[in-house]
């Protein structure tokens, strides 16, 4: 077996190393995550085919968020924060792994898969892929501020999940999915009260008339509407940033004065 | 070298679990012994680095261990009582999580698997409380650790488990290895201590290896009332007693009455023995 340095210096070596004490967990949830994406896509595109296919899309779609916001409990399964504390791995390096792999990798898994199929898929798959129902995103701009709003918003809970894991040291998957829970439902609030405020901002009688306008086009209307509401989003995705940053040192700071 | 100065624990609470516990513990076996609550968990897992003096500082050859640095924690593995782990056998989990400790001998965690008529492959959740204690002191023997702090393990283990388990551990031994046993089951590793660590109200009140213990004490067992005694129980009608040390009759250390005559008023007596009385 190779055997790890045990210098004191920073080693990008005992991160990877340290990320397979949660093996054969994390090695599945890497195989798994972006199959069962990109299978979400393929179901909501076939649903879009059928009338009554809307609110299912909506339902199945639920399934990459969560993908995303609970990817961290994957190092609560079956571990023993005793253990993960007494290995000879730097505070650093174990931080970095578990908010690399919650933050960045899992995300990856889950909306990589889903962009290949919207970018390369669909546009070669043409009619085969279109549907009345399911809304054409090959029109929306790709790495528009929405999209990147949208992205970012699912980093947050994501965070929560993470950081209530490293600082507890039982019922280390009961209270992370209620504390991203929790966290799902402020966001949500949040961002109804920063939509309310663009709508009023804007006018309802002028979204009104814009969506009259633009009926035979949704995508156009949503867009538009979506760039008057940009101030608000804005607002939004700042408040995003600064959760994500505050989640992300607590996870570090439990991590590096875990008591046990 | 473990060495603790000054060390307290204090809870959020304001409980006190550990106090001003000064000690240096050298190479060797050592016994750590003291009532329920008196603050023998708090202390292995101050040396295990898993939790942080309130005051004073630990130490394992010559680095603090709240820092937790690659370098000290690689030298020290503590084995509690429960122990969970995500892989499905002891074997898969040995794989990776040995490879954070250099002096890991992988040959020799079989052997002390085969030992225990374990193959190291068996699901470790189906596995009895006794086998999976024994397929984890399978790995900690094996880990080569220099300081290895075992927390009752002997529980759940047979009659002849334990009896490997004594061959185990006695055969793991170095010049450099230090191994600290917190067990209420003395008797079953009676023989393999050179020193002893006693814990009282969060107080350390004995730490004396077992060659001075032997020099300055006599331990006794007489059918008679003793009358020299510092200190006697007694039990199934015999006599068991303290004595200062008789030049011609060295005895074998009896910690379980050691431990009693350290709660008593006599206390004082056997520690000024232990501490100043020339053979």
């Amino acid at each position: 077996m190779t055997c790890m340095t045990n210098t004191d210096n920073f080693s990008f070596a005992r991160v990877m190393a340290y990320g397979n004490i949660y093996s054969p967990w994390i090695k599945r949830q890497l195989v798994f995550t972006p199959l069962i994406s990109l299978a979400v896509v393929m179901i909501n595109i076939m649903l879009g085919f059928y009338s009554f296919g809307l609110p299912f899309i909506g339902l199945v779609s639920f399934i990459p968020a969560f993908m995303v916001y609970f990817g961290a409990l994957v190092f609560a399964v079956g571990t023993d924060p005793a253990i993960e504390t007494m290995l000879p791995v730097k505070w650093s390096e174990k931080a970095l792994f578990v908010t690399v792999y919650a933050l960045v990798v899992i995300p990856l898994c889950v909306n990589l898969p889903q962009l290949i199929v919207e970018v390369v898929v669909r546009p070669a798959g043409g009619e085969l892929f279109d549907s009345n129902i399911y809304i054409n995103t090959r029109n929306m701009t790709f790495g528009s501020f929405n999209t990147c709003l949208s992205y970012v918003q699912q980093l947050v809970p994501a965070s929560v999940c993470l950081a209530t894991i490293m600082s507890l040291t039982s019922k280390r998957i009961v209270m992370p999915v209620v504390w991203t829970i929790v966290s799902l439902v402020a966001l949500s609030i949040f961002g109804a009260i920063c939509g309310i405020l663009g709508v009023f901002k804007y006018g309802i009688g002028k979204i009104e008339t814009l969506a009259e306008s633009q009926s035979a086009n949704p995508t156009v209307f949503i867009n538009a509407l979506m760039s008057e509401m940009q101030p608000y989003m804005m607002i939004l995705m700042g408040v995003c940033v600064i959760a994500i940053a505050v989640f992300v040192w607590l996870t570090c700071r439990s991590i590096k004065t875990r008591q046990l | 070298m473990i060495t603790l100065k000054d060390v307290s624990y204090r809870y959020h609470s304001g409980t006190e679990a550990l106090a001003h516990v000064n000690i240096s513990v050298p190479e060797g076996i050592h016994l750590l012994l003291g009532e329920n609550g008196a603050g023998k968990t708090t202390l292995l897992h101050i040396i295990a680095g898993l939790l942080f003096p309130t005051e004073g500082t630990c130490e394992v050859d010559g680095e603090k261990t709240r820092h937790r640095n690659p370098s000290v924690l690689s030298k020290v593995f503590l084995l509690a009582d429960n122990f969970t782990f995500p892989q499905p056998t002891v074997r898969m989990f040995a794989k990776y999580h040995s490879v954070f400790y250099p002096n890991f001998d992988e040959s020799l965690f079989y052997e002390n698997l085969n030992a225990f008529g374990l193959s190291g492959n068996e699901p470790f959740k189906a596995l009895s409380l006794g086998n999976k204690r024994k397929s984890l002191l399978a790995y900690s023997l094996a880990l080569g650790t220099e300081v290895l702090l075992l927390d009752e393990p002997v529980n759940g283990l047979d009659l002849n488990s334990k009896q490997i388990l004594r061959r185990m551990i006695a055969g793991s031994m170095t010049d450099s290895r230090t191994i600290i046993v917190s067990t209420h089951t003395v008797s079953d590793l009676e023989t393999l201590f050179d020193g002893v660590i006693m814990l009282r109200r969060s107080e350390m009140i004995l730490a004396a290896s077992t060659s001075d213990i032997q020099k300055k004490l006599t331990f006794k067992k007489s059918t008679v009332p003793p009358v020299d005694a510092i200190f006697y129980t007694q039990a199934a009608g015999a006599f068991h007693s303290i004595v200062p040390a008789d030049a011609d009759n060295e005895s074998d250390v009896d910690f379980v009455l050691l431990y009693f005559a350290m709660q008593g008023q006599q206390s004082k007596n056997v520690l000024n023995l232990i501490n100043n009385q020339e053979p």
